[in-house]
């Protein structure tokens, strides 16, 4: 008979029940008005002790062919790229945070010699659970590997004149298995990235609006854009798709920089 | 005096009015018992997967999610292969049947004032050898949350 065995994969320190760590806030804007900044790192762990370090890589959301959006890391960084890596500063870098503690990052920004234009950076907040392993008892199975959470936001560094637009290159739509697949494809124009909304409305033939989506959307070279709306049980006709791009966005804290809105339209006829 | 103390209370109000996220790691991926030489299937939706919870505050806001794991879990001496399965649905509900996605590659949500809360849900499918020594296993965990929307 097949012996059993007991296996169990441990994520976390046996007995922390419950972790929690929380990034605010997630996106920050500096320039050369406001070269300081923080960000707020707080362990909600009742129990568990966490430790904390902050490095910044140079990144920014790119698209692949589907329109599925992530952050592109360039492995090695251009002169012409505008990173902020080499001259913004965090303060402290490494931590531990006891339960229930928070720390306060001071981000400092020393740049020389900027061109106009907007500087990016991607603040990487690792965070893991302090273990304590036994290393007294060599036969003890040690169970301290554990999760640990990558928190990726957004920094961005304005120089003097700073400016930024789109172009709305291409909109394409079908209507497949219940609902509207709608792609979308942006230039940014300008010097700085355009973060904004992306609205889509459907309107059937008598013009009445039937769905309506926003999502944020941030371009800053390109982005390909897919959105899948469901619409099930719609009759059959002609709809009109009608997507529009804008900076309109409500974010509290956030200094979004104004830039054009580009709309587009398309018809997508439902045969079946 | 006064000037100082304006200054911490703007400070205080700007960070609880900034977009932030939480992260939360609720419950372990428990395997339990195996047999040797037998797979053992722990689903994303089942009481044992394992159970994260991403938190805003009500903020528009893009993340992708991704893990970063190892191919193998590893006891004392020994290694066992391991692929994981993951979920994902809105609020912090137990019983919620959740949206599979690839774990590896990634999946992609969107917070509101409406949707302030995912659940993430992690399984895994192992394959003990047909002579596989006892013991705990134990596994690197890496959850890299992106903001896309900025």
């Amino acid at each position: 008979m097949k012996k059993l065995f007991d296996i169990l994969i441990i994520l976390l320190i046996a007995g922390s029940v419950y972790a929690q760590v929380t990034v605010a806030p997630v996106t920050l804007h500096m320039s050369d008005a406001d070269k300081n900044g923080y960000i707020v790192i707080k362990n909600n762990s009742k129990t568990a002790s966490w430790e904390v370090s902050i490095l910044m890589k140079f990144g920014y959301p790119v698209s692949d062919s589907t329109g599925k959006t992530y952050i592109c890391f360039p492995e090695t960084e251009n002169e012409s790229d505008p990173s902020a890596v080499d001259w913004i500063s965090f303060f402290p870098r490494k931590f531990i945070l006891k339960p229930q503690e928070e720390q306060t990052v001071r981000i400092s920004a020393k740049p020389k010699d900027l061109a106009d234009g907007e500087y990016w950076g991607r603040p990487v907040v690792t965070s893991h659970p302090v273990i304590s392993i036994d290393d007294d008892n060599g036969e003890k199975i040690n169970a301290g590997v554990g999760v640990e959470f990558r928190t990726v936001i957004a920094l961005n560094y304005r120089k003097g004149n700073v400016y930024t637009g789109i172009r709305f290159d291409t909109l394409i739509a079908a209507y497949e298995n219940g609902k509207f697949i709608v792609k979308s494809n942006f230039s940014r124009e300008g010097n700085s990235a355009y973060l904004g909304n992306l609205v889509i409305k459907i309107f059937d033939e008598s013009g009445k609006k039937i769905k309506e989506m926003r999502q944020d959307i941030s371009v800053y070279y390109s982005l390909n854009k897919s959105i899948e709306i469901p619409a099930e049980k719609l009759p059959k006709g002609r709809y009109t798709i009608e997507a529009s791009i804008n900076t309109d966005r409500d974010e509290p804290g956030a200094k979004i920089l104004k830039g054009n809105t580009a709309s587009r339209k398309i018809i997508v006829t439902k045969n079946q | 005096m006064k000037k100082t103390l304006l200054v911490v209370i703007i400070l205080i109000a700007s960070a609880c009015s900034a977009q932030q996220l939480q992260v939360s790691y609720v419950s372990d991926l428990n395997i339990g018992h195996m047999v040797p030489g037998a797979n053992k299937h722990i689903s994303e939706n089942s009481s044992d997967a394992g159970k994260f919870v991403i938190t805003g505050n009500g903020s528009v806001m893009t993340v992708s999610v991704s893990f970063n794991f190892s191919r193998t879990i590893s006891g004392s001496r020994e290694e066992m292969p391991v692929k994981y399965s993951a979920s994902y649905s809105t609020g912090s509900g137990d019983n919620r049947k959740g949206v599979l996605f690839d774990p590896y590659s990634g999946t992609t949500l969107t917070f509101d004032g409406k949707t302030r809360e995912y659940t993430i849900k992690l399984g895994a499918l192992l394959k003990a050898a047909a002579v596989q020594q006892a013991g705990v296993y134990s596994s690197p965990v890496i959850m890299i949350i992106n903001v896309i929307s900025n």
